[in-house]
């Protein structure tokens, strides 16, 4: 791990994507990212805002390594994923970044624990199983851990969903939504555990249209039209640097 | 640093929980797909025991016929055992095996017996059985090293007479009379169906019973049996003069090319047919008879497999056909393992297991049908189903083959999944 001690976790010079869309019979180019330049380090709470077709999606793909940039460097933990096989993005994936997503994506007919083993699961860890309970308990589901999806709530789910994404340690915690099916009360107490992850120094990125979502985090960063249209955050010093 | 060090392919532990889970989750699914792939292996299983079982009553029977012996047939070159039981050419005649047995035509030759024959019924009292006839000479005994345990053979004087004497075979003298002894002296009624229609009925005296020679193979059961005087079956059973094999017994193996050789000269030279000429007999010898049994019985077994191979495929293209509609379903599940770090390998594993232990499990259960259906058919037939270690080695190698072949396109499709699509996926 680098040095510094707020290292970057994630630095993205001039990042572009287009996607070949269907528009009137006719296929188009869609920037849907138009020169991108993001750099978050080591603790921060990110909240990325923008309306749909802002192109926020793609950016939670490429941060998240699902998909990768046609133009631009990304720099991940200090790791270059330009140019990766999808086999190596795969591996960047389990080893990096943390997914909490809208619809949960819970493995049905599977425990609570055998759905946070997973990951770990594909990097051969032999400690699986303990670190996956600590990290159920560490969501208030240690009583839980033997129920199916079927059998949880929807915030039990989604803190099941987030002991997974925290499982690994990851140096990135990417939520798409993460409250976007929950009603208001269960909502509140998924953003109060991103909180206490927050204040844990975990890194999170969470993609959301709702203000009062983004208000949460200590940095805004609103997309238009593909690129960054304001961003809160404090440049921080040693921005420049590359890590490693 | 190094992203690859702590990362590598799920275990195989992992791995196979997931493919059980997965197929739990779909019961009927699995089982309606095992099926395909069990019917396919039981069938195979079956039909390859049931082959190599007929084989071997047929090399058994063979066998059993000495070592040491020239089969003369009529008829061109169509060889094979039907005819040696009795074929419907007339070419070979009573002088052609009179001059075989010559003492002095052939050097090499112990005895020579001519046979004719066919399928009579027995009757005794209320109790009737159809049984073999065969129409013979003294040396049919010797040829076919086969003494009477009770009473005599026939003898010369019965078959200059045409005397109504039988010697008849272990089982039938059992079945006709209770015992072999009490079969000796008395009379037994022998019906015989006609050529031109209707039959005959001659009452033969039993003079003798064949020592038992046992089932042989399962299949040609020898003790049931009526010998009788060559002359009584041609004038009065079956009313044809022309025998329907000459059986030439050698003095050694060593002897039987040579024998084998004058028989051939001896026979050509009384029907007029010139070397080189095609002759309108077969000369064989035991060899001979297994060879062409064996290639028949090996035809019969690819035959047999080849159909259980087809059934065998037909079970992949459901195994492929399955698992492509799981993949279907299971693509947001795919994309949400892709992301948490499945490797293309992991996600092609997982679906090859999948398939493989689908075939595997239909393969054992098939092995089991298959000989269940083996004991069946050997309960129910003369056939004894013969299952080998190798046909069960090879069907559960077969098994998983079809797993793996066609599990690996669905696996592969799986496996190259895009994992935003997939997570897109609905």
């Amino acid at each position: 791990m680098v040095a510094a001690p707020r290292p970057a976790i994630v630095e993205m010079r001039g990042i572009e994507k287009t996607y070949g869309a269907e528009r009137a019979g006719e296929s188009v180019a869609v920037h849907a990212l138009d020169g991108i330049d993001l750099t978050i380090h080591e603790g921060e709470y990110v909240a990325v805002l923008g309306p749909s077709g802002s192109g926020k999606s793609t950016l939670m793909n490429l941060l998240g390594c699902l998909d990768v940039a046609d133009e631009g460097r990304y720099r991940l933990a200090g790791t270059d994923v330009a140019g990766l096989s999808d086999d190596a993005l795969a591996r960047i994936r389990n080893r990096f970044v943390g997914f909490v997503f809208q619809q949960w994506n819970l493995l049905a007919r599977t425990t609570a624990l055998a759905n946070v083993t997973l990951p770990l699961a594909y990097r051969g860890d032999r400690d699986r199983e303990a670190k996956a309970r600590a990290a159920l308990e560490a969501v208030g589901l240690g009583a839980r851990i033997r129920h199916r999806p079927n059998q949880l709530s929807g915030g039990e789910q989604q803190r099941v969903a987030i002991a997974r994404a925290l499982v690994t340690e990851p140096a990135l915690v990417l939520a798409d939504e993460p409250t976007g099916n929950l009603d208001t009360a269960t909502g509140e107490e998924i953003l109060g555990l991103f909180d206490r992850l927050h204040a844990a120094g975990r890194t999170l990125v969470v993609v959301t249209h709702d203000a009062s979502v983004a208000e949460r985090a200590n940095r805004r960063v609103r997309l238009r039209d593909g690129r960054i249209e304001s961003d809160d955050g404090l440049p921080l010093p040693g921005r420049a640097d590359a890590a490693g | 640093m190094d992203c690859r060090s702590q990362v590598g392919p799920m275990p195989l532990a992992d791995t196979l929980r997931t493919a059980f889970g997965a197929l739990a989750a779909n019961k009927l699914r699995a089982s309606l797909t095992m099926l395909g792939v069990l019917i396919g292996v039981a069938s195979v299983i079956a039909m390859v025991s049931i082959g190599q079982g007929a084989a071997r009553i047929v090399e058994s029977t063979l066998e059993g016929l000495g070592t040491n012996v020239v089969f003369v047939t009529p008829g061109g070159r169509t060889p094979g055992f039907a005819q040696a039981a009795g074929g419907s050419a007339t070419s070979l005649s009573i002088d052609d095996a009179r001059a075989l047995a010559q003492p002095g035509t052939i050097p090499d030759a112990v005895a020579g017996e001519p046979e004719q024959g066919g399928f009579v019924s027995a009757a005794v009292g209320g109790t009737t059985i159809n049984v073999r006839a065969v129409g013979t000479t003294p040396a049919y005994s010797i040829v076919r090293d086969w003494p009477v345990t009770a009473g005599r053979f026939i003898s010369e004087s019965d078959l200059v007479a045409a005397a109504s004497v039988a010697v008849l075979g272990a089982d039938t003298a059992a079945d006709l009379f209770g015992s072999i002894d009490a079969a000796i002296g008395r009379a037994v009624n022998v019906r015989v169906a006609q050529a031109a229609g209707g039959s005959i009925v001659v009452r033969l005296r039993v003079i003798g019973v064949m020592e038992a020679r046992g089932n042989v193979g399962g299949f040609f059961n020898l003790d049931q049996l009526v010998v009788v005087p060559l002359s009584t079956s041609q004038r009065r059973m079956f009313g044809r003069d022309s025998v329907g094999a000459i059986l030439v017994s050698a003095a050694s193996a060593d002897a039987m090319p040579q024998v084998r050789r004058d028989v051939e000269t001896v026979l050509r030279r009384r029907h007029g047919i010139a070397e080189g000429e095609a002759p309108d007999f077969t000369v064989q010898t035991q060899q001979d008879l297994l060879a062409a049994a064996s290639l028949t019985s090996d035809i019969l077994t690819i035959l047999l497999g080849a159909s259980g191979g087809i059934s065998l495929i037909v079970g992949g293209i459901g195994i492929m056909n399955i698992m492509l509609v799981s993949v279907t379903e299971r693509t947001r599940e795919i994309g949400l393992r892709k992301a948490l770090g499945a490797t293309r390998r992991d996600i092609r594993n997982q679906f090859l297991v999948e398939a493989v232990t689908l075939t595997t499990f239909g393969g054992l259960a098939g092995i089991a049908l298959g000989l269940a259906a083996g004991l069946a058919i050997s309960a129910a037939t003369p056939i004894i189903a013969v299952v080998s270690p190798t046909a069960i080695l090879i069907a559960v190698g077969i098994s998983v083959a079809v797993g793996m072949i066609f599990g690996l396109y669905p696996a592969s499709r799986a496996a190259n999944l895009q994992p935003i699509a997939a997570l897109r996926a609905e």
